[in-house]
Protein backbone atom coordinates (compact mmCIF):
# COMPACT_ATOMS: atom_id res chain seq x y z
CA UNK A 1 0.00 0.00 0.00
CA UNK A 2 2.52 2.37 1.08
CA UNK A 3 4.78 1.86 -2.20
CA UNK A 4 1.98 2.24 -4.02
CA UNK A 5 1.09 5.40 -2.68
CA UNK A 6 4.73 6.62 -3.12
CA UNK A 7 5.05 5.38 -6.15
CA UNK A 8 1.43 7.84 -6.85
CA UNK A 9 3.02 10.68 -5.81
CA UNK A 10 5.79 10.19 -7.67
CA UNK A 11 3.54 9.36 -11.17
CA UNK A 12 0.42 10.99 -10.86
CA UNK A 13 -0.64 10.84 -14.23
CA UNK A 14 0.78 7.43 -15.44
CA UNK A 15 2.79 7.47 -18.47
CA UNK A 16 3.05 10.76 -20.05
CA UNK A 17 3.55 8.57 -23.41
CA UNK A 18 0.45 7.28 -22.91
CA UNK A 19 -1.56 11.15 -23.14
CA UNK A 20 0.50 11.94 -25.88
CA UNK A 21 0.47 9.17 -27.58
CA UNK A 22 -2.87 9.65 -29.99
CA UNK A 23 -1.60 13.40 -31.30
CA UNK A 24 1.74 11.58 -31.74
CA UNK A 25 0.11 9.33 -34.16
CA UNK A 26 -1.85 11.58 -35.94
CA UNK A 27 1.22 13.86 -36.81
CA UNK A 28 3.60 10.70 -37.85
CA UNK A 29 0.44 9.80 -40.47
CA UNK A 30 -0.51 13.76 -41.27
CA UNK A 31 2.66 15.29 -41.28
CA UNK A 32 5.54 13.17 -41.79
CA UNK A 33 4.41 10.71 -43.83
CA UNK A 34 3.90 13.15 -46.46
CA UNK A 35 6.97 14.95 -45.78
CA UNK A 36 8.06 11.59 -46.47
CA UNK A 37 5.75 11.44 -49.47
CA UNK A 38 7.21 14.64 -51.26
CA UNK A 39 11.06 13.20 -50.35
CA UNK A 40 10.27 9.87 -51.99
CA UNK A 41 8.51 11.46 -54.98
CA UNK A 42 11.43 13.62 -55.86
CA UNK A 43 13.45 11.38 -55.51
CA UNK A 44 12.32 8.38 -57.07
CA UNK A 45 14.70 6.34 -54.68
CA UNK A 46 17.53 7.73 -56.10
CA UNK A 47 19.79 10.51 -54.14
CA UNK A 48 21.11 11.48 -57.50
CA UNK A 49 17.56 11.90 -59.67
CA UNK A 50 16.51 13.91 -55.59
CA UNK A 51 19.57 16.28 -56.26
CA UNK A 52 19.15 16.79 -60.02
CA UNK A 53 15.10 17.58 -59.62
CA UNK A 54 16.35 19.77 -56.59
CA UNK A 55 18.66 21.88 -58.49
CA UNK A 56 16.25 21.92 -61.19
CA UNK A 57 14.20 24.27 -59.74
CA UNK A 58 17.08 26.59 -59.52
CA UNK A 59 18.55 26.03 -63.00
CA UNK A 60 15.33 26.61 -64.84
CA UNK A 61 14.79 30.19 -65.40
CA UNK A 62 11.21 30.19 -64.71
CA UNK A 63 11.24 28.71 -61.56
CA UNK A 64 14.12 30.52 -60.27
CA UNK A 65 12.33 33.64 -60.69
CA UNK A 66 9.77 32.56 -59.03
CA UNK A 67 11.46 31.29 -56.18
CA UNK A 68 12.96 35.18 -56.25
CA UNK A 69 10.29 36.81 -56.59
CA UNK A 70 8.67 34.77 -53.40
CA UNK A 71 12.07 35.39 -51.33
CA UNK A 72 12.12 39.16 -52.44
CA UNK A 73 8.80 40.03 -51.48
CA UNK A 74 8.38 37.59 -48.63
CA UNK A 75 11.63 39.79 -46.86
CA UNK A 76 10.61 42.94 -48.04
CA UNK A 77 6.89 42.78 -46.37
CA UNK A 78 8.14 41.40 -43.45
CA UNK A 79 11.01 43.62 -42.53
CA UNK A 80 8.00 46.36 -43.75
CA UNK A 81 5.68 44.77 -41.35
CA UNK A 82 7.58 44.99 -38.29
CA UNK A 83 9.02 48.53 -39.03
CA UNK A 84 5.33 49.51 -39.30
CA UNK A 85 4.05 48.07 -36.48
CA UNK A 86 6.58 48.44 -33.58
CA UNK A 87 5.06 51.89 -32.51
CA UNK A 88 1.26 50.99 -32.78
CA UNK A 89 1.86 47.69 -30.74
CA UNK A 90 3.70 49.44 -28.47
CA UNK A 91 1.31 51.74 -27.67
CA UNK A 92 -1.27 48.99 -27.72
CA UNK A 93 0.56 47.03 -25.25
CA UNK A 94 1.46 50.51 -22.67
CA UNK A 95 -1.14 52.37 -22.82
CA UNK A 96 -4.74 52.01 -21.54
CA UNK A 97 -7.38 53.98 -24.47
CA UNK A 98 -11.06 53.82 -24.72
CA UNK A 99 -11.42 51.69 -27.97
CA UNK A 100 -8.24 49.74 -27.19
CA UNK A 101 -9.81 46.30 -27.01
CA UNK A 102 -11.95 46.96 -30.33
CA UNK A 103 -8.37 48.32 -32.39
CA UNK A 104 -6.46 45.31 -31.46
CA UNK A 105 -10.03 43.04 -33.02
CA UNK A 106 -9.83 45.02 -36.10
CA UNK A 107 -6.30 43.99 -36.56
CA UNK A 108 -6.36 40.89 -36.05
CA UNK A 109 -9.23 40.60 -38.37
CA UNK A 110 -6.96 39.67 -41.46
CA UNK A 111 -5.77 36.57 -39.67
CA UNK A 112 -8.59 34.98 -40.39
CA UNK A 113 -8.43 35.76 -44.01
CA UNK A 114 -6.76 33.46 -46.98
CA UNK A 115 -4.80 34.86 -49.43
CA UNK A 116 -7.43 35.30 -52.12
CA UNK A 117 -9.58 37.47 -50.15
CA UNK A 118 -6.58 39.84 -49.37
CA UNK A 119 -6.21 39.99 -53.17
CA UNK A 120 -9.76 40.26 -53.78
CA UNK A 121 -9.11 43.86 -51.25
CA UNK A 122 -6.45 44.47 -53.41
CA UNK A 123 -8.76 44.67 -56.02
CA UNK A 124 -11.80 46.28 -54.73
CA UNK A 125 -9.61 49.16 -53.47
CA UNK A 126 -6.63 49.12 -56.43
CA UNK A 127 -8.01 47.61 -59.20
CA UNK A 128 -9.06 49.17 -62.46
CA UNK A 129 -12.06 50.40 -61.30
CA UNK A 130 -11.43 50.41 -57.70
CA UNK A 131 -12.55 52.35 -54.83
CA UNK A 132 -9.44 54.40 -53.98
CA UNK A 133 -8.65 55.46 -58.03
CA UNK A 134 -13.37 56.55 -57.87
CA UNK A 135 -12.55 58.34 -54.63
CA UNK A 136 -9.58 60.26 -56.23
CA UNK A 137 -11.83 60.81 -59.38
CA UNK A 138 -14.02 62.90 -56.94
CA UNK A 139 -11.68 65.00 -55.07
CA UNK A 140 -8.72 65.29 -57.75
CA UNK A 141 -10.10 64.60 -60.90
CA UNK A 142 -7.49 61.62 -61.93
CA UNK A 143 -8.11 57.85 -60.96
CA UNK A 144 -4.85 58.13 -58.66
CA UNK A 145 -4.25 54.40 -57.77
CA UNK A 146 -5.90 52.65 -60.73
CA UNK A 147 -5.00 49.28 -61.59
CA UNK A 148 -2.20 49.65 -58.51
CA UNK A 149 -3.30 45.89 -57.50
CA UNK A 150 -2.13 44.30 -60.29
CA UNK A 151 1.65 45.77 -60.48
CA UNK A 152 4.02 45.16 -57.93
CA UNK A 153 3.34 47.70 -55.57
CA UNK A 154 -0.34 46.07 -55.26
CA UNK A 155 0.79 42.59 -54.88
CA UNK A 156 3.39 44.42 -51.82
CA UNK A 157 0.72 46.16 -49.98
CA UNK A 158 -1.44 43.08 -50.18
CA UNK A 159 0.71 40.73 -48.18
CA UNK A 160 1.44 43.74 -46.31
CA UNK A 161 -2.24 43.84 -45.24
CA UNK A 162 -1.81 40.23 -44.59
CA UNK A 163 0.77 40.23 -42.24
CA UNK A 164 -0.07 43.42 -40.05
CA UNK A 165 -1.97 41.39 -37.76
CA UNK A 166 0.84 38.89 -37.08
CA UNK A 167 3.64 41.69 -36.35
CA UNK A 168 1.32 43.75 -34.31
CA UNK A 169 0.00 40.79 -32.06
CA UNK A 170 3.07 39.31 -31.69
CA UNK A 171 5.24 42.47 -31.15
CA UNK A 172 2.78 43.64 -28.40
CA UNK A 173 3.24 40.18 -26.85
CA UNK A 174 6.74 41.15 -26.59
CA UNK A 175 6.14 44.83 -24.56
CA UNK A 176 3.85 43.26 -22.68
CA UNK A 177 6.34 40.76 -21.11
CA UNK A 178 9.41 43.84 -21.06
CA UNK A 179 10.20 44.89 -17.87
CA UNK A 180 9.33 48.59 -17.87
CA UNK A 181 11.64 49.12 -14.63
CA UNK A 182 14.74 48.30 -16.82
CA UNK A 183 13.75 51.52 -19.08
CA UNK A 184 13.00 53.30 -16.35
CA UNK A 185 16.52 52.27 -14.22
CA UNK A 186 18.20 53.67 -17.63
CA UNK A 187 16.26 56.88 -17.42
CA UNK A 188 17.12 57.54 -13.69
CA UNK A 189 20.63 56.76 -15.00
CA UNK A 190 20.90 59.35 -17.14
CA UNK A 191 20.31 57.82 -20.80
CA UNK A 192 18.66 59.69 -23.39
CA UNK A 193 15.50 58.46 -25.50
CA UNK A 194 17.71 56.80 -28.35
CA UNK A 195 19.86 55.49 -26.35
CA UNK A 196 17.48 53.44 -24.11
CA UNK A 197 15.39 52.25 -27.30
CA UNK A 198 19.07 51.12 -28.71
CA UNK A 199 20.77 49.70 -25.39
CA UNK A 200 17.51 48.77 -23.34
CA UNK A 201 14.60 47.66 -25.43
CA UNK A 202 16.26 46.49 -28.64
CA UNK A 203 18.45 43.83 -27.03
CA UNK A 204 14.95 42.84 -25.02
CA UNK A 205 12.92 42.97 -27.89
CA UNK A 206 15.49 40.90 -30.31
CA UNK A 207 14.10 37.33 -29.78
CA UNK A 208 10.69 38.37 -30.54
CA UNK A 209 11.70 40.35 -33.63
CA UNK A 210 13.81 37.78 -34.94
CA UNK A 211 10.90 35.28 -34.01
CA UNK A 212 8.25 37.76 -35.75
CA UNK A 213 10.02 38.21 -38.79
CA UNK A 214 10.56 34.18 -39.71
CA UNK A 215 6.68 33.98 -38.93
CA UNK A 216 5.91 36.52 -41.36
CA UNK A 217 8.17 35.52 -44.20
CA UNK A 218 7.17 31.73 -43.90
CA UNK A 219 3.58 32.71 -44.05
CA UNK A 220 4.23 34.85 -47.02
CA UNK A 221 6.63 32.33 -48.60
CA UNK A 222 4.08 29.86 -48.04
CA UNK A 223 0.85 31.41 -49.22
CA UNK A 224 -0.49 32.32 -52.54
CA UNK A 225 -3.73 32.98 -52.80
CA UNK A 226 -3.25 36.77 -53.46
CA UNK A 227 -0.86 35.99 -55.86
CA UNK A 228 -3.45 33.97 -57.75
CA UNK A 229 -5.81 36.75 -57.74
CA UNK A 230 -3.40 39.46 -57.96
CA UNK A 231 -0.63 38.54 -60.72
CA UNK A 232 -0.64 37.60 -64.28
CA UNK A 233 2.77 38.38 -64.72
CA UNK A 234 4.79 37.92 -61.98
CA UNK A 235 4.93 34.12 -60.20
CA UNK A 236 5.36 32.78 -56.85
CA UNK A 237 6.80 29.45 -56.65
CA UNK A 238 3.90 28.13 -54.87
CA UNK A 239 1.69 28.63 -57.41
CA UNK A 240 4.82 27.00 -60.17
CA UNK A 241 4.16 24.38 -57.98
CA UNK A 242 0.34 23.87 -57.71
CA UNK A 243 0.16 24.18 -61.65
CA UNK A 244 3.22 21.72 -62.06
CA UNK A 245 0.91 19.28 -59.91
CA UNK A 246 -2.38 19.49 -61.21
CA UNK A 247 -1.87 20.60 -64.80
CA UNK A 248 1.37 18.60 -66.05
CA UNK A 249 1.05 15.61 -63.21
CA UNK A 250 5.02 16.35 -62.75
CA UNK A 251 5.05 14.85 -59.29
CA UNK A 252 8.32 15.10 -59.37
CA UNK A 253 8.71 18.74 -60.15
CA UNK A 254 5.70 19.68 -58.10
CA UNK A 255 7.37 17.89 -54.87
CA UNK A 256 11.04 19.70 -55.34
CA UNK A 257 9.38 22.85 -55.39
CA UNK A 258 7.24 22.12 -51.97
CA UNK A 259 10.88 20.69 -50.37
CA UNK A 260 12.16 24.10 -51.13
CA UNK A 261 9.44 26.30 -49.62
CA UNK A 262 9.40 24.01 -46.82
CA UNK A 263 13.37 23.64 -46.69
CA UNK A 264 13.52 27.66 -46.52
CA UNK A 265 10.96 28.15 -44.15
CA UNK A 266 12.17 25.71 -41.94
CA UNK A 267 15.65 26.86 -41.82
CA UNK A 268 14.45 30.44 -41.60
CA UNK A 269 12.36 29.80 -38.31
CA UNK A 270 15.65 27.46 -36.92
CA UNK A 271 17.98 30.13 -37.73
CA UNK A 272 15.56 32.78 -35.74
CA UNK A 273 15.41 29.99 -32.83
CA UNK A 274 18.93 29.93 -32.74
CA UNK A 275 19.65 33.94 -33.05
CA UNK A 276 17.33 34.51 -30.78
CA UNK A 277 19.21 32.23 -27.87
CA UNK A 278 21.90 33.21 -28.17
CA UNK A 279 20.37 36.90 -28.07
CA UNK A 280 18.95 35.81 -24.69
CA UNK A 281 21.93 33.87 -23.07
CA UNK A 282 23.56 37.87 -23.67
CA UNK A 283 21.51 39.57 -21.90
CA UNK A 284 21.46 37.29 -19.31
CA UNK B 1 12.15 68.32 -20.01
CA UNK B 2 13.29 67.57 -23.54
CA UNK B 3 13.01 64.14 -22.61
CA UNK B 4 8.61 64.58 -21.71
CA UNK B 5 8.51 66.22 -24.91
CA UNK B 6 10.22 63.76 -27.10
CA UNK B 7 8.23 61.02 -25.05
CA UNK B 8 4.96 63.01 -26.36
CA UNK B 9 6.09 63.18 -30.18
CA UNK B 10 6.51 59.61 -29.59
CA UNK B 11 3.27 58.54 -28.35
CA UNK B 12 1.55 60.69 -30.93
CA UNK B 13 3.51 59.30 -33.95
CA UNK B 14 2.89 56.10 -32.70
CA UNK B 15 -0.91 57.22 -32.29
CA UNK B 16 -0.60 58.25 -35.69
CA UNK B 17 0.85 55.26 -36.97
CA UNK B 18 -2.28 52.85 -35.32
CA UNK B 19 -4.65 55.08 -36.89
CA UNK B 20 -3.09 54.46 -40.41
CA UNK B 21 -3.07 50.52 -39.81
CA UNK B 22 -6.86 50.60 -38.57
CA UNK B 23 -7.68 52.71 -41.69
CA UNK B 24 -6.44 50.54 -44.00
CA UNK B 25 -7.58 47.06 -42.91
CA UNK B 26 -11.18 48.72 -42.00
CA UNK B 27 -11.22 50.38 -45.12
CA UNK B 28 -11.16 47.66 -47.08
CA UNK B 29 -13.67 45.49 -45.06
CA UNK B 30 -16.25 48.65 -45.16
CA UNK B 31 -16.50 48.89 -48.96
CA UNK B 32 -16.79 45.16 -48.99
CA UNK B 33 -19.49 44.56 -46.54
CA UNK B 34 -21.55 48.36 -48.17
CA UNK B 35 -20.70 46.92 -51.55
CA UNK B 36 -22.82 43.76 -50.32
CA UNK B 37 -25.80 45.43 -49.53
CA UNK B 38 -25.38 49.22 -51.61
CA UNK B 39 -25.60 49.99 -54.83
CA UNK B 40 -21.88 49.53 -55.75
CA UNK B 41 -22.29 52.87 -58.53
CA UNK B 42 -22.77 54.28 -55.14
CA UNK B 43 -19.12 53.47 -53.81
CA UNK B 44 -17.78 54.27 -57.55
CA UNK B 45 -17.11 50.77 -58.55
CA UNK B 46 -19.64 49.40 -60.92
CA UNK B 47 -18.64 48.17 -64.09
CA UNK B 48 -21.47 45.76 -64.87
CA UNK B 49 -24.82 44.84 -63.38
CA UNK B 50 -25.36 41.01 -63.78
CA UNK B 51 -29.14 40.64 -63.85
CA UNK B 52 -29.27 36.61 -63.23
CA UNK B 53 -28.86 37.72 -59.21
CA UNK B 54 -32.19 39.92 -59.60
CA UNK B 55 -34.40 37.20 -59.14
CA UNK B 56 -32.81 37.12 -55.65
CA UNK B 57 -34.24 39.80 -52.70
CA UNK B 58 -30.65 40.40 -51.88
CA UNK B 59 -27.10 39.21 -53.20
CA UNK B 60 -26.57 36.98 -50.06
CA UNK B 61 -29.78 34.85 -51.18
CA UNK B 62 -28.40 34.54 -54.60
CA UNK B 63 -24.94 33.79 -53.02
CA UNK B 64 -26.51 31.13 -50.64
CA UNK B 65 -28.39 29.48 -53.45
CA UNK B 66 -24.81 29.35 -55.08
CA UNK B 67 -22.37 28.66 -52.25
CA UNK B 68 -24.58 27.19 -49.60
CA UNK B 69 -23.59 24.04 -50.08
CA UNK B 70 -20.00 25.02 -49.65
CA UNK B 71 -20.50 27.01 -46.53
CA UNK B 72 -22.52 24.31 -45.00
CA UNK B 73 -19.76 22.23 -45.81
CA UNK B 74 -17.29 25.07 -43.92
CA UNK B 75 -18.95 25.15 -41.12
CA UNK B 76 -19.06 21.06 -40.36
CA UNK B 77 -15.36 20.81 -41.31
CA UNK B 78 -14.25 23.86 -38.72
CA UNK B 79 -16.63 21.94 -36.46
CA UNK B 80 -15.11 18.75 -36.68
CA UNK B 81 -11.33 19.92 -36.81
CA UNK B 82 -12.71 21.75 -33.21
CA UNK B 83 -13.65 18.33 -32.24
CA UNK B 84 -10.26 16.73 -33.60
CA UNK B 85 -8.65 19.33 -31.96
CA UNK B 86 -9.98 18.42 -28.64
CA UNK B 87 -10.28 15.06 -28.83
CA UNK B 88 -6.21 14.62 -29.70
CA UNK B 89 -5.01 17.74 -27.89
CA UNK B 90 -6.64 17.75 -24.64
CA UNK B 91 -4.79 14.80 -23.79
CA UNK B 92 -1.44 15.96 -25.18
CA UNK B 93 -0.94 19.12 -23.86
CA UNK B 94 -2.14 17.45 -20.17
CA UNK B 95 0.76 14.99 -20.33
CA UNK B 96 3.30 17.45 -22.68
CA UNK B 97 2.47 19.52 -19.24
CA UNK B 98 3.51 16.94 -16.91
CA UNK B 99 6.63 15.60 -18.05
CA UNK B 100 9.33 16.29 -20.47
CA UNK B 101 10.81 13.29 -21.79
CA UNK B 102 12.95 12.44 -25.28
CA UNK B 103 9.49 11.65 -26.45
CA UNK B 104 7.53 13.88 -25.02
CA UNK B 105 9.96 16.40 -26.16
CA UNK B 106 9.89 14.95 -29.92
CA UNK B 107 6.07 15.31 -29.79
CA UNK B 108 6.70 19.30 -28.62
CA UNK B 109 8.60 19.95 -31.77
CA UNK B 110 6.79 17.91 -34.24
CA UNK B 111 3.30 19.04 -33.53
CA UNK B 112 5.09 23.05 -34.01
CA UNK B 113 7.07 21.91 -36.93
CA UNK B 114 4.02 22.33 -39.69
CA UNK B 115 3.78 25.75 -39.29
CA UNK B 116 7.25 26.56 -41.00
CA UNK B 117 5.89 24.31 -43.30
CA UNK B 118 4.03 26.22 -46.27
CA UNK B 119 0.49 24.72 -46.40
CA UNK B 120 0.73 23.63 -50.32
CA UNK B 121 3.71 21.37 -49.07
CA UNK B 122 1.57 19.13 -46.85
CA UNK B 123 -1.28 19.08 -49.41
CA UNK B 124 1.16 17.73 -52.07
CA UNK B 125 3.00 15.27 -49.19
CA UNK B 126 -0.87 14.27 -48.39
CA UNK B 127 -1.93 13.92 -51.67
CA UNK B 128 1.25 11.63 -52.38
CA UNK B 129 0.93 9.51 -49.58
CA UNK B 130 -2.64 8.93 -49.37
CA UNK B 131 -4.26 9.32 -53.29
CA UNK B 132 -7.60 7.70 -52.36
CA UNK B 133 -8.40 9.54 -49.58
CA UNK B 134 -8.81 12.47 -50.92
CA UNK B 135 -12.75 11.87 -52.30
CA UNK B 136 -13.94 11.37 -48.89
CA UNK B 137 -12.44 14.92 -47.28
CA UNK B 138 -10.05 12.78 -44.74
CA UNK B 139 -7.20 14.26 -45.94
CA UNK B 140 -8.44 17.61 -46.29
CA UNK B 141 -9.46 17.46 -42.67
CA UNK B 142 -6.34 16.14 -41.60
CA UNK B 143 -4.73 19.11 -43.57
CA UNK B 144 -6.54 21.27 -41.51
CA UNK B 145 -5.92 19.92 -37.83
CA UNK B 146 -2.21 19.77 -38.66
CA UNK B 147 -2.00 23.45 -38.68
CA UNK B 148 -4.82 24.07 -35.92
CA UNK B 149 -3.68 21.38 -33.52
CA UNK B 150 -0.57 23.35 -32.32
CA UNK B 151 -2.59 26.60 -31.29
CA UNK B 152 -4.81 24.72 -29.44
CA UNK B 153 -2.37 22.25 -27.53
CA UNK B 154 -0.34 25.07 -26.73
CA UNK B 155 -3.66 27.20 -25.47
CA UNK B 156 -4.51 24.23 -23.42
CA UNK B 157 -1.31 23.86 -22.08
CA UNK B 158 -0.75 27.49 -20.89
CA UNK B 159 -3.98 27.07 -19.07
CA UNK B 160 -2.45 24.23 -17.10
CA UNK B 161 0.54 25.78 -16.21
CA UNK B 162 -0.33 28.16 -14.49
CA UNK B 163 -2.39 26.88 -11.71
CA UNK B 164 -1.86 24.06 -9.11
CA UNK B 165 -2.44 21.26 -10.97
CA UNK B 166 -0.48 18.58 -9.98
CA UNK B 167 -1.14 19.22 -5.76
CA UNK B 168 -4.89 19.41 -6.49
CA UNK B 169 -4.55 15.95 -8.26
CA UNK B 170 -2.34 14.54 -5.79
CA UNK B 171 -5.39 15.53 -3.34
CA UNK B 172 -7.64 13.79 -5.43
CA UNK B 173 -5.79 10.84 -6.01
CA UNK B 174 -5.51 10.13 -2.31
CA UNK B 175 -9.41 10.55 -1.91
CA UNK B 176 -9.19 7.47 -4.47
CA UNK B 177 -9.71 9.35 -7.78
CA UNK B 178 -8.20 7.21 -10.51
CA UNK B 179 -6.20 8.89 -13.56
CA UNK B 180 -9.19 8.92 -16.17
CA UNK B 181 -12.07 11.03 -13.39
CA UNK B 182 -8.99 12.96 -12.62
CA UNK B 183 -8.65 14.07 -16.06
CA UNK B 184 -12.16 14.94 -16.44
CA UNK B 185 -12.93 16.59 -13.31
CA UNK B 186 -10.09 18.56 -12.48
CA UNK B 187 -7.84 18.72 -15.49
CA UNK B 188 -10.49 19.55 -17.90
CA UNK B 189 -13.01 21.92 -16.04
CA UNK B 190 -9.35 23.90 -15.13
CA UNK B 191 -8.30 23.99 -18.42
CA UNK B 192 -11.50 25.48 -19.72
CA UNK B 193 -10.52 29.23 -20.90
CA UNK B 194 -7.45 27.46 -22.44
CA UNK B 195 -9.01 24.70 -24.04
CA UNK B 196 -12.02 27.44 -25.45
CA UNK B 197 -9.11 29.38 -26.79
CA UNK B 198 -7.38 26.67 -28.70
CA UNK B 199 -11.30 25.60 -29.80
CA UNK B 200 -11.70 29.22 -31.29
CA UNK B 201 -8.64 29.24 -33.19
CA UNK B 202 -8.96 25.73 -34.29
CA UNK B 203 -12.41 27.04 -35.85
CA UNK B 204 -10.93 29.90 -37.00
CA UNK B 205 -7.84 28.33 -38.79
CA UNK B 206 -10.17 25.54 -40.30
CA UNK B 207 -12.98 28.75 -41.63
CA UNK B 208 -10.49 30.33 -43.78
CA UNK B 209 -7.79 27.76 -44.65
CA UNK B 210 -7.32 28.05 -48.28
CA UNK B 211 -3.85 26.87 -48.78
CA UNK B 212 -4.39 23.31 -48.32
CA UNK B 213 -7.73 22.78 -49.18
CA UNK B 214 -7.72 24.75 -52.52
CA UNK B 215 -5.33 21.43 -54.18
CA UNK B 216 -7.07 18.96 -51.43
CA UNK B 217 -10.28 19.49 -52.18
CA UNK B 218 -12.35 17.94 -54.97
CA UNK B 219 -15.98 19.39 -56.21
CA UNK B 220 -17.74 17.58 -54.00
CA UNK B 221 -15.55 18.41 -50.78
CA UNK B 222 -14.42 22.21 -51.65
CA UNK B 223 -14.98 24.55 -48.59
CA UNK B 224 -16.40 27.91 -48.60
CA UNK B 225 -12.80 29.95 -49.05
CA UNK B 226 -12.67 27.99 -52.46
CA UNK B 227 -15.98 29.09 -53.34
CA UNK B 228 -14.58 32.37 -52.29
CA UNK B 229 -11.42 32.27 -54.97
CA UNK B 230 -14.42 31.19 -57.06
CA UNK B 231 -16.69 34.09 -56.70
CA UNK B 232 -13.71 36.29 -57.06
CA UNK B 233 -12.59 35.12 -60.81
CA UNK B 234 -16.20 34.69 -62.20
CA UNK B 235 -18.90 36.58 -60.49
CA UNK B 236 -19.38 40.21 -60.69
CA UNK B 237 -18.64 42.45 -57.48
CA UNK B 238 -21.74 42.53 -55.47
CA UNK B 239 -22.17 38.64 -55.39
CA UNK B 240 -17.71 38.55 -54.50
CA UNK B 241 -18.87 40.74 -51.77
CA UNK B 242 -21.82 39.48 -50.19
CA UNK B 243 -19.83 36.11 -50.00
CA UNK B 244 -17.18 38.02 -48.10
CA UNK B 245 -19.35 39.39 -45.77
CA UNK B 246 -20.76 35.80 -45.14
CA UNK B 247 -17.20 34.48 -44.63
CA UNK B 248 -16.85 37.26 -42.20
CA UNK B 249 -20.70 36.91 -40.39
CA UNK B 250 -18.29 33.56 -39.04
CA UNK B 251 -15.21 35.22 -38.65
CA UNK B 252 -15.16 38.01 -36.78
CA UNK B 253 -17.22 36.69 -33.68
CA UNK B 254 -14.90 34.16 -33.21
CA UNK B 255 -12.00 36.56 -33.10
CA UNK B 256 -14.22 38.69 -30.82
CA UNK B 257 -14.86 35.90 -28.02
CA UNK B 258 -11.48 34.57 -28.66
CA UNK B 259 -10.09 38.26 -27.12
CA UNK B 260 -12.34 38.50 -25.06
CA UNK B 261 -11.86 34.92 -23.25
CA UNK B 262 -8.21 34.96 -23.49
CA UNK B 263 -6.18 37.84 -25.02
CA UNK B 264 -2.50 37.02 -24.25
CA UNK B 265 -4.24 33.48 -26.63
CA UNK B 266 -4.82 36.17 -29.15
CA UNK B 267 -1.43 37.36 -28.91
CA UNK B 268 0.11 33.94 -30.20
CA UNK B 269 -2.44 33.46 -32.65
CA UNK B 270 -0.22 35.51 -34.87
CA UNK B 271 2.12 33.38 -35.17
CA UNK B 272 -0.58 31.36 -37.38
CA UNK B 273 0.72 30.04 -40.92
Amino acid sequence: MISRGGKRADDPIGPTAAWIAPAALFLLLAFVAPFAALLRAASHGDPGAFLRELGGVWTHPHTRRALGNGLALSAGVSAAAILLCLPPARLLARSRFRGRGAARLLLSIPLAFSGVIVGFLAVVMLGRVGFVPAVAQALFGRPLGAGLAYALPGLFLAYLFFEIPRAVLALEAAFARLDAELDAAARTLGAGPVQRFARVTLPALRPALLATFATTFSVSLGSYGAALILSRRFSVLPVEAYQEFTAFGNDAGASAMAIWLAGISILVSVAARRASRTATEETR
Amino acid sequence: MRSASWERLRSAAAAALLLLLLAVVAAPLAVVVAGSVLDPRLLGLTSETWEAGSRHSTWFSYVLSLYGRHLARSAALALCVVALAFLLGAPAAYGLSRRRDAFARTVAVLLDAPLAVPGLAVAIGLLLAYPRARASGATLAAGHLVYALPFFVRAAGNALSGGNVPELEEAAAVSGAGRWQRFTRIVLPLARPGILAGALMAFTISWGEFNVSFLLSTPTTSTFPSALYLTYTTNSFPVAAAATTLFLAAAVPALALLQRIASPEAARFGEAA
